[in-house]
């Protein structure tokens, strides 16, 4: 007993040490950075990737009007060049785009779509650049049941989104979709607990019903299979009462009562430290003579 | 042939052939915890038929350069990467535990006190308040609903769901899961004493219904249907469990739901604690992680038997016939453990209260819902 509780306060100090910032900090590390492939459809690009937090491939899929997209890149985004930002918003990773407007100082109309995205989702990038201050870029999200949610953003070449900052007929820009990190986790895990209370509360339900309609089958069973019922209690009939025979009781005189006694008490001890005189041993004979006759019906 | 030339050999063979050379501390480290566990399976009795495989399966592979675990020269698997590839990985071993499992189970104390469901959900909450746990302590979402799942008290389904999501924390959150099942009567009591009333520890439950044979054989076939069709992605595990019931429920095919609870089980036991403990190696093990998960599956336990605890007591405010609220703390699905230790705990508040039957049926509720909240955790990350 004495080593499980040392077990358990081991461990209760152990949480309580790496509860300390500057442990749990280290574990903070990107294992999940999604790694996109990007294939060309049209004048558009495809990207299937495994966001954060999923299993499976999803695609996203990238559109201009009013310019001519190259090849997305993924790139990291480490807090080095863009300060106070939290990777774990963006679960589907960060891209750097090069758009060509058709004029320079153009504006380019920049549509994500995906059926990963949903209402929360937002694309983020530089909306202020002395600050370096990221937030919403995402203009117009539109959602059509059954198509994937799309997402547009209108950027101006040499406007605070462009990177280089000039009207140099070249749009480069990093953005990223956004959910919030801790509002999924949150929100989905409250939907879950309550989702496995529902789950059981359906069986619990389902069990019920099984249970009365199991319940009525056995009682009809018993209708229709009565058990015996039981009839008039049967009579009890007193035994009639037996006078038990007298026993013929014997006589047995006194020498003859005393000489058995002496007799099984020899038998019963061996005759250990006892001598007999030789009136006394004939009388004891007698008696454990008759004693066996007695007993065992021993001819005497 | 020099001296020399036989020095050089003697020392080649003693650097690329044997361990010793590439013995570092964490081999050392990890050694010396292979013992830990062993002494706690083989001394101590703590969950020996799981700890000590795994206890010995850290022990091989915490030798340097072993042909055990990974790919060999020439791009083959070695002993137990077949093992841990072909049971753990492919998820087969936890489902034919499952179904092990199932041909165990008699649902007879469930079926006729369906109430007790919504315990078996209730003691739940310590997985989810886990899950958010250690999301602040910077695991990912997968990583952190791999450690939830750890109160749910249920092995199997904690390999299942953690060689879905996490593999690389398989052997810490077995290791944690395990351990603290085998725990679960030193870290249960306080926490019912301290949730529950005298007075409510002596609460007397009616005898529960007797249960028709074609119900305890129709259960597995009703409840499957339903849980499958809410959660579909539980079905590998649901469908096991329900499977080997059944074959026990028919009595037909007493051969099969006997191998299934014995020599199948047993088979796949070996395997299971020996590719999970030989996941343990010190360059994959030795990190704060399965420290903070070992701490994080204690608290995990705790709130779970709080949950089971305060769910009776939640229930209680509604129903006419008082559940005792000791059989609370059997929600989490070590089973019977759990249900034994409130059985024990309602003997010692009244001799005469008998609580065992009554503490099963949340007991199985448990196993029941913490296979659900794996199925919600793998479905989230579809």
């Amino acid at each position: 007993m004495r080593l499980k509780q040392l077990y358990i306060w081991t461990m209760v100090t152990a949480l309580v040490l790496a509860s300390h910032s500057s442990l749990w900090a280290a574990f903070g590390e990107d294992i999940e950075k999604p790694k996109p492939v990007f294939t060309q459809e049209g004048t558009d690009w495809v990207t299937e990737l495994i966001p954060r937090g999923k299993s499976t491939p999803i695609q996203i899929r990238f559109h201009v009007d009013g310019g001519m997209l190259a090849k997305p890149v993924d790139t990291d985004f480490t807090d080095a060049n863009r300060p106070n930002i939290n990777w774990k918003n963006y679960r589907s990773g960060y891209f750097l785009l090069d758009i060509i407007p058709e004029s320079p100082g153009g504006e380019v109309s920049l549509t994500l779509s995906s059926n990963y995205f949903t209402s929360a989702t937002d694309i983020w990038g530089f909306t202020e650049r002395k600050t370096r201050t990221w937030g919403t870029i995402g203009i117009k999200t539109s959602s059509v049941k059954g198509e994937p949610t799309a997402i547009t953003s209108v950027i101006r070449d040499g406007s605070v989104l462009d990177e280089d900052g000039m009207a140099d007929g070249k749009i480069q820009i990093i953005i990223g979709p956004r959910d919030s990190f801790w509002g999924y986790a949150l929100g989905t895990l409250v939907i879950r607990f309550f989702g496995v209370f529902l789950v059981l509360s359906i069986l619990m339900i389902g069990m019920m019903l099984s249970g009365k309609i199991f319940e009525s089958m056995d009682a009809k069973k018993k209708a229709v299979f009565p058990a015996p019922i039981p009839g008039p209690a049967p009579v009890q009939y007193e035994p009639e009462a037996v006078e038990p025979e007298p026993v013929p009781v014997e006589e047995i005189p006194a020498d003859v009562a005393a000489a058995i006694g002496l007799g099984i008490h020899l038998y019963s001890n061996g005759g250990r430290n006892l001598r007999l005189s030789d009136d006394g041993m004939k009388a004891a004979a007698i008696g454990l003579a008759l004693h066996l006759q007695k007993t065992s019906g021993a001819e005497v | 042939m020099s001296w020399q030339y036989v020095l050089e050999l003697i020392q080649n063979i003693l650097i690329s052939q044997t361990g010793i050379p590439h013995m570092t501390w964490g081999h050392g480290i990890m050694l010396l915890i292979a013992l830990f566990f062993l002494y706690l399976a083989v001394a101590k009795g703590f969950e020996p038929l799981l700890l000590l495989p795994i206890g010995f399966g850290i022990f091989l592979v915490n030798f340097p350069i072993v042909p055990l675990m990974g790919l060999n020269a020439e791009g083959h698997m070695n002993l137990i990467e077949y093992f841990y590839q072909y049971g753990v990985a492919s998820e087969i071993i936890p489902c034919v535990i499952f179904l092990g499992l199932g041909a165990m189970t008699d649902f007879g104390p469930l079926i006729a006190n369906p109430k007790m469901l919504i315990i078996g959900a209730g003691a739940q909450l310590g997985v989810f308040v886990t899950y958010v746990g250690v999301l602040f302590f910077g695991f990912t979402l997968k990583e952190a609903a791999s450690v939830g799942i750890i109160g749910g008290a249920d092995g199997p389904t904690t390999i299942y769901l953690t060689a879905k999501l996490a593999p690389h924390l398989l052997g810490a959150n077995a290791l944690a899961a395990y351990s603290y099942m085998a725990m679960v009567p030193l870290i249960q009591p306080p926490i019912m004493r301290l949730m529950t009333t005298p007075e409510q520890r002596r609460i007397k439950m009616r005898q529960l219904r007797p249960v028709s044979a074609r119900e305890k054989l129709l259960f597995p076939l009703i409840g499957c249907a339903l849980i499958v069709l809410l959660i579909p992605m539980v079905a590998p595990l649901m469908g096991m469990f329900m499977f080997g019931n059944f074959m026990r429920e028919s009595m037909m095919v007493k051969r099969l739901s006997d191998t299934a609870q014995n020599s199948l089980m047993n088979i796949v036991t070996i395997f299971l604690g020996l590719s999970v403990g030989a996941t343990m190696q010190a360059e994959v093990f030795l990190n704060w992680k399965p420290l903070l998960i070992f701490g994080f599956g204690l608290l995990d336990f705790v709130v779970c038997t709080f949950g089971g605890i305060l769910t009776v007591h939640i229930m209680n405010l509604f129903l006419k016939e008082k559940i005792n609220p000791l059989i609370g703390s059997a929600g989490v699905s070590a089973v019977p453990m759990s249900a034994r230790v409130s059985h024990v705990e309602g003997l010692k508040a009244d001799p005469n209260n008998w609580l065992m039957m009554h503490a099963m049926a949340p007991n199985l509720a448990g196993v029941i819902g913490s296979a659900a909240a794996a199925g919600m955790m793998i479905a989230m990350f579809q």
